[in-house]
């Protein structure tokens, strides 16, 4: 389906807002409400806006598939167990929390109490956020793929060839 | 296809009434002073510490208890590879 | 990493191992799809082992308790916490194993004999992954000790079998069932969560051994129980609960509802570890063992007498399927009733026990096969209604084979695996009611008659020309079967060394519920 140049254009300008606030939700999961699965709806958003506003065919050229978002989702939930391993294959055991204060990638230690809020703090909270963001974007995408396959289309040339009255409306009885 | 045998009336009847049932002990629960908080309270205190996030709720989700977001986040991907399925083209 | 670190850990591998399979296999199933197969068969074979190797270590050393996310040297308990665990743990007991045993070895067999029986539909990548997904919802529905975990499993367990019912699509037929038991197990879940909710609200924790230690029988707690009770009983697929059973598994691929059986067996354990470990000490009176025992008895007879009439070959085994869990539910009920009454447990109820527990592995044994056995008939005519078939015995001599001797099983003729736990269930309950013993031999007779029926219509009688080209199934799916089969054979020959090793350690593991709360309170590591 199809917008108007107007959609079309207003889209093409939102998008790349909407994903940035979807990331900025999902990296600040432990600092403020939010994280991943909030995050990754919002992610989600973005593709609904891209198929509402342009043609399921024309989108399929450019790398929105399902089969691409199928992929993404497998690798958030693969980063997800392979982090939870990791603390199993450093011998510490299932889940447990390694970045925590290590001074690795999270691992400020973070002061008691009210503070400012450091983002690299918290150990693997924030890559598990980020794990699960990948993966509900790839999720919600993969189903609002499927349904939108079985609408029925009109072509890019009908619509041109067609000409939109606006201004006329039929009386209602 | 099937016709319904129970009419809408009586069918709305029960269900306010099994709601209601099921609703009115719980108001036997005290809100607002629980009889017992040993563990949120050990939440509250120990969070920053043993987690290093500010949000309790994310560390709570994330840390305490994120062997249950896993299976989560695995019934999200049940759900998706299910309508993946089921909505499959045979070409 | 060496062993050590595996076998310390095997409870997290239970878990982690079938979910790293699933989430690979869409993967594999897009980059390299020739060896797809091959790494579904290594990722059940993998979690199979683990979970064996997992019961053995229980077997060996008794109660394991696992906690997730906890810092290296510490318990269950932390130091500063006031004596509660605060993690999600892991809690195999006796029963626990037991449900492993017997999952791992469904699982496999099943898995050998679907990657031939679906090998020619599309979209199997994520009908495989489905499977191994339902494969460790049914693992982590046996071994936790947390509720909320628990939830979380019957979520998994509810969702994956629903979908893989709807994977044959056949004109809406398979969406039908699949909608009928996703709603039907939606809301028997949503019961169970809201009793959880309640029990949180008064205890402030998720942990079933400090539910356990300070649970007392006031009237938010009877509601709880009402609503596990019935909640489980939805998943298990016990009378009046059992609606959505014969339609969902009648139109499922046949090696799914042989793994269907299984995780519906799972809902049982939950019925159990709740009436047993988690409020074992505190029933006063027989009342809700009685209503157990009614439950098995309505299955038993309500299953077997809707099955007689049946012309679908797969919906009159469900219908068998819904009046063999009401065996299980008779042989626990009838200890549930006896369990404050040391003397009565001594007399009989520890043999009720055990018989409703060698039920749960033997149903999952020889219903499995049958299962498997129909669907290679299937598989092979396209046909599922008894009238229609008939003189098969001569071309699929090997399934004919394995599905007679889960016929003899199933209506518990020695040497086979159903006599040795009906026995059991036939003395004990004869020594508490000798009515209820009496309804259960009539439905075995009926059991039989009717098999000897599906039996005679399938294989027996001259050969039929519309299935002259009828060849038998591959090998691997026999080979699938023959696994399935050694065991109902095995158990049947030796049940005395099997009730030994495993069973009366779940029924222990079950009538004595201080040692359940003193693995994760005293300590436990």
């Amino acid at each position: 389906m199809v917008t108007g140049l107007i959609g079309r254009t207003a889209g093409r300008l939102l998008v790349p807002f909407i994903f940035i606030f979807g990331f900025y939700i999902v990296a600040h999961g432990h600092l403020s409400p939010g994280g991943g699965f909030q995050g990754g709806a919002v992610i989600a958003t973005g593709v609904a806006l891209v198929l509402v506003c342009y043609y399921y065919r024309e989108c399929m050229e450019h790398f929105i598939e399902a089969k691409n978002f199928k992929l993404i989702e497998s690798a958030g939930l693969i980063l997800f167990i392979c982090t939870a391993l990791a603390g199993l294959v450093l011998a510490s055991g299932f889940f447990f929390n390694w970045l925590n204060a290590s001074g690795g990638l999270f691992g400020n230690a973070v002061e008691y109490g009210a503070n400012v809020g450091d983002l690299f703090t918290a150990g693997i909270i924030p890559v598990l956020n980020f794990a699960v963001g990948i993966e509900v974007f790839g999720g919600l995408s993969v189903v609002l793929l499927y349904m939108f396959a079985g609408l029925k289309e009109t072509t890019k040339e009908e619509d041109d060839a067609e000409p939109h009255n606006f201004a006329q409306t039929e009386e209602l009885p | 296809m099937a016709r319904c045998s129970v009419p809408p009336k009586l069918a709305i009847f029960l269900i306010i009434a099994v709601t209601l049932i099921l609703l009115l002990p719980a108001f036997g629960l005290s809100f607002g002073h629980p009889l017992a908080s040993g563990t949120d309270q050990y939440y509250i205190d120990h969070s920053q510490e043993q987690t290093g996030s500010n949000n309790v709720v994310t560390a709570i989700v994330f840390d305490f208890r994120g062997f249950d977001t896993l299976g989560e986040a695995t019934v999200l991907f049940i759900a998706v590879l299910g309508v993946a399925m089921f909505f499959r083209r045979t070409h | 990493m060496n062993a050590d670190v595996l076998l310390a850990n095997l409870p997290a591998l239970l878990i982690a191992v079938p979910l790293f399979g699933a989430f690979m296999t869409p993967v594999f199933g897009r980059f390299l799809p020739k060896i797809r197969d091959a790494w579904v068969i290594l990722a059940s074979f993998a979690a199979s082992a683990v979970a064996l190797l997992l019961a053995a270590q229980v077997y060996a050393k008794g109660a394991v308790v696992y906690v997730f996310g906890a810092a290296p040297g510490t318990g269950a308990v932390p130091v500063d916490s006031g004596g509660i665990p605060i993690r999600i743990l892991f809690n195999i007991d006796g029963f626990g194993a037991f449900m492993l045993v017997s999952a791992a070895i469904v699982s496999f067999a099943v898995i050998l004999y679907l990657t031939v029986s679906q090998s020619r539909r599309s979209s199997r990548s994520e009908f495989y992954a489905l499977y191994l997904l339902l494969v460790a919802g049914v693992f982590g529905m046996v071994s936790t000790g947390d509720m909320f975990n628990f939830f979380v499993f019957l979520e998994i367990n509810s969702l994956a079998a629903s979908a893989l019912i709807a994977y044959h699509r056949n004109g809406g037929l398979a969406a039908e069932g699949a909608l009928k038991y996703l709603i039907v197990n939606t809301v028997g879940g949503l019961m169970i969560l809201f009793a959880i909710g309640l029990l949180y609200a008064q205890y402030n924790s998720l942990n079933m051994a400090v539910i356990a230690s300070s649970l007392s029988l006031t009237t938010l707690n009877l509601l709880a129980l009402v609503l596990f009770i019935a909640g489980l009983a939805t998943k298990a697929g016990a009378v009046p609960f059992h609606f959505a059973t014969p339609d969902a598994y009648s139109v499922a691929p046949s090696g799914v509802t042989a793994l269907m059986i299984v995780a519906s067996q799972a809902g049982l354990y939950g019925m159990f570890r709740i009436l047993f470990s988690v409020y074992g000490g505190v029933f006063t009176s027989a009342t809700v063992g009685w209503i157990v025992i009614v439950l098995g008895v309505l299955s038993m007879f309500i299953g077997v007498t809707m099955a007689i009439p049946q012309k679908d070959i797969k919906r009159l085994l469900s219908y068998h399927a819904v009046s063999q869990t009401g065996y299980m539910l008779l042989g626990v009920g009838v200890a549930l009733a006896v369990l404050g009454d040391v003397t009565l447990t001594n007399a009989f109820g520890q043999m009720a026990m055990e018989g409703g527990l060698f039920h749960i592995i033997n149903h999952a044994m020889y219903k499995g096969l049958l299962f498997l056995a129909v669907g290679a008939v299937i598989y092979r005519t396209g046909v599922w209604n008894l009238n229609e078939m008939g003189g098969l015995g001569h071309k699929m001599k090997w399934t004919m084979i394995f599905f007679l001797i889960g016929a003899l099983a199933i209506a518990g003729i020695p040497p086979f695996n159903g006599f040795a736990s009906k026995l059991m269930i036939y003395e004990s309950t004869f020594a508490f009611n000798p009515a209820i013993a009496i309804i259960a031999m009539v439905v075995s007779i009926l059991t039989l008659a009717s098999f000897m029926k599906v039996f005679h219509s399938v294989f027996m009688g001259p050969e039929l020309p519309e299935y002259a080209g009828v060849r038998e199934v591959p090998k691997r799916m026999l080979a699938g079967m023959a696994i399935l089969a050694v065991f109902v054979i095995a158990f049947g020959l030796v049940p005395d060394l099997v009730v030994d090793t495993l069973i009366t350690p779940a029924a222990d593991a079950l009538l004595h519920q201080g040692q359940y709360i003193l693995s994760v309170l005293g300590g436990g590591l």
